[in-house]
């Protein structure tokens, strides 16, 4: 595939907004969980979302894999807008978009066996015929690296990091053009979050799919995405090539993610200037 | 046996740094089975042996599975049904914590051992925070229900949320970082001698992850606790402790000075894990235009009698598949578990 087609837009957002209230009267509170959110995902590149806790990040990847709708706003994907679209055309764009969350312990059914959990989004979506079902079951645990002999195992008996590569493969199972990465990594030791950003880089290489990754951890987002997009209380305040952001950050916030991350590193945080900030 | 250090702490303090002539913790030969119904018996940890002084942060350091939970646990006996000590013994300040019965059991744990959990869901729910601090010392003490409020509120101020609002919040109302500063009050709030901080910050951005480890460092500068910090982030050991063990399928196989373990591995696997930090940087077939990461292939081989990573090994001699390999001193205060430095010494 040629660069500019690999970079189209996927899926466009514009002006997001959602509020959450919390508590009751009179000790009730609006807290803006997005702010006016503009971005844009390209086909068969990955975005990275950090910031620090409470930013809005969440809020922003529920918004885009339609399972919350913001109070404003358009969210285009291909023509439909998932902003406003009808639960019957959700349905149908769902297929789409994809999401993997952070602690697939918790996300995917205790009850059902691995081939149960891959086949239920092909049963709901009716996109493979009955009788091919287990056939193709079988062939998205392959391509993960999950040998047929785990199709019986429950999650609870898989090791964490076979759990993701279940919830992958139950987030291929509808051939989606974006996965949404919440966090994908945690709890994994480094030896198991090796073998998964590998498995997510070569499926991204061969089916030209668009990741938007959701996370904190800086060391990876250096090497995994493509362009980093910075959000501070429910806006994005930076956004650009990975390698720019993080040799050249603008904006205090991230300045403020990187000290932290060196200094975790073990590394002495660079001296760097007084933050300029350039949107608030 | 892993040698029994005592040496002062903490990355570059000198002030900070206590020399103990007698470990407050000692662990020697704990060997614990886990059985489960239809399954055979496993032995979770093997010959477990390491040192804690006052003051001293040791860092655990190990994949999931190791066993590295196990540990903390067992040393509130606080093990899950199915898991059985085999042998060994676990000395506290000169008690022997396997020794103790329930009732004196009950007024070491949280008073004289506390223990900070992975995620803060083991607050309770439907206690205010300050009153979730205040039991602990009720626990632990005959002082009137306003004293031991008050005694609360000033252990929260210590950790930071010295705030009315705060005070009177529910968990599910505080903030990932402020309930992790509750359930490390909780755990301060006895002065404990012992502090065992399983993964405190597996779920924290790195912001808020350094926040609470630096709050870890105040706390043990302050109470002069040794802390046993278990992580499968080389980095947050890096970060606070002075000294690491390296457990792998329930062994220790690698102990040392932190710079010392971590500038030069001795170990495979830890030479192994430790790449696992960052990707290849040159060839090694990048995929597109994104650089492949360095990972260990297979699992631990728990069922073996030679050294359970000899399947993963990339030095592995026939030697290993057949007996264990035995500690070898390989500096001051290094050892490791590995046939590859037994040769050289012999």
């Amino acid at each position: 595939m040629t660069p500019e087609l690999l970079s189209r837009p996927l899926l466009v957002a514009r002006g997001l907004t959602k509020t959450y209230v919390q508590g009751h009267w009179p000790r009730r509170r609006h807290h803006k969980a997005l702010d006016g959110v503009n971005l844009i995902l390209r086909s068969g590149r990955t975005l990275a979302l950090v910031g620090a806790s409470g930013s809005g990040k969440t809020t922003l990847a529920m918004c885009l894999a339609a399972l919350e709708r913001p109070d404003s706003g358009e969210i285009w994907l291909g023509d439909l807008d998932l902003a406003s679209a009808r639960k019957g055309k959700l349905l149908r764009a769902r297929t789409q978009v994809q999401i993997l969350f952070q602690d697939s312990s918790g996300t995917l059914s205790p009850l059902l066996s691995a081939a149960e959990i891959v086949e239920e989004p092909l049963r709901v979506q009716c996109t493979v015929p009955k009788q091919q079902r287990d056939h193709a079951v079988t062939d998205l645990l392959r391509q993960v690296g999950l040998t047929p002999e785990l199709k019986t195992r429950r999650a609870s008996q898989l090791s964490g990091g076979q759990r993701q590569r279940l919830a992958i493969a139950r987030a291929l199972a509808l051939n989606p053009r974006l996965i949404i990465l919440d966090e994908p990594f945690t709890g994994l030791d480094l030896s198991a979050r090796g073998q998964i950003i590998n498995l997510l880089i070569e499926l991204q290489a061969s089916k030209a799919l668009s990741y938007l990754y959701v996370s904190h951890d800086l060391d990876v987002v250096s090497h995994f995405a493509d362009e980093v997009a910075v959000m501070h209380n429910g806006r994005i305040v930076e956004w650009g090539q990975t390698d720019n952001v993080i040799a050249n950050p603008i904006h205090s916030s991230t300045k403020v993610l990187l000290d932290a991350s060196t200094a975790l590193s073990g590394r002495r945080p660079s001296p760097r200037g007084e933050p300029a900030c350039v949107t608030c | 046996m892993m040698q029994l250090h005592s040496h002062s702490t903490g990355r570059d303090k000198a002030t900070a740094a206590v020399v103990a002539p007698i470990p407050a913790l000692s662990v020697a030969a704990l060997t614990i089975s886990a059985s489960a119904p239809n399954e055979a018996e496993k032995t979770v940890l093997h010959d477990v042996a390491f040192s804690v002084a006052a003051g001293e942060v040791l860092g655990v350091l190990g994949e999931s599975g190791a066993g590295k939970s196990t540990l903390a646990l067992s040393l509130l006996r606080l093990l899950p049904q199915g898991f059985e000590v085999r042998s060994g013994t676990i000395h506290l300040n000169g008690t022997s914590l396997l020794d103790l019965g329930d009732e004196e059991l009950r007024s070491i744990r949280g008073n004289e051992v506390s223990l900070i959990y992975q995620d803060s869901s083991a607050l309770n729910p439907v206690l205010r925070v300050d009153h979730q601090v205040a039991e602990v010392i009720h626990a632990h003490s005959n002082w009137s229900n306003a004293r031991c409020l008050q005694e609360a509120r000033a252990t929260l101020e210590l950790v930071g949320l010295g705030d009315d609002r705060i005070f009177s919040s529910y968990p599910h109302q505080l903030s990932g970082g402020q309930k992790q500063r509750v359930a490390i009050a909780q755990a301060l709030a006895c002065g404990p001698n012992l502090l065992i901080a399983d993964e405190p910050t597996a779920s924290l951005d790195a912001t808020t992850a350094l926040e609470i480890l630096d709050l870890i460092e105040r706390m043990r500068d302050q109470f002069h606790s040794s802390v046993l910090l278990i992580s499968h982030q080389p980095e947050v050991l890096a970060y606070l402790s002075g000294r690491v063990v390296v457990m792998y399928a329930g062994r220790i196989i690698e102990e040392g000075w932190i710079q010392e373990v971590f500038d030069s591995p001795a170990h495979p696997y830890t030479r192994e894990l430790l790449r696992c930090r960052t990707p290849f940087q040159d060839k090694q077939g990048p995929i597109g235009s994104k650089p492949r990461w360095p990972f260990i292939p297979g699992t631990a081989n728990d069922f073996t009698a030679g050294c359970p990573f000899e399947n993963r090994c990339l030095n592995r001699m026939e030697l290993c598949a057949i007996s264990m390999p035995p500690v070898t001193a390989i500096g001051q205060s290094h050892h490791v578990r590995c046939f590859e430095y037994a040769e050289e010494v012999s």
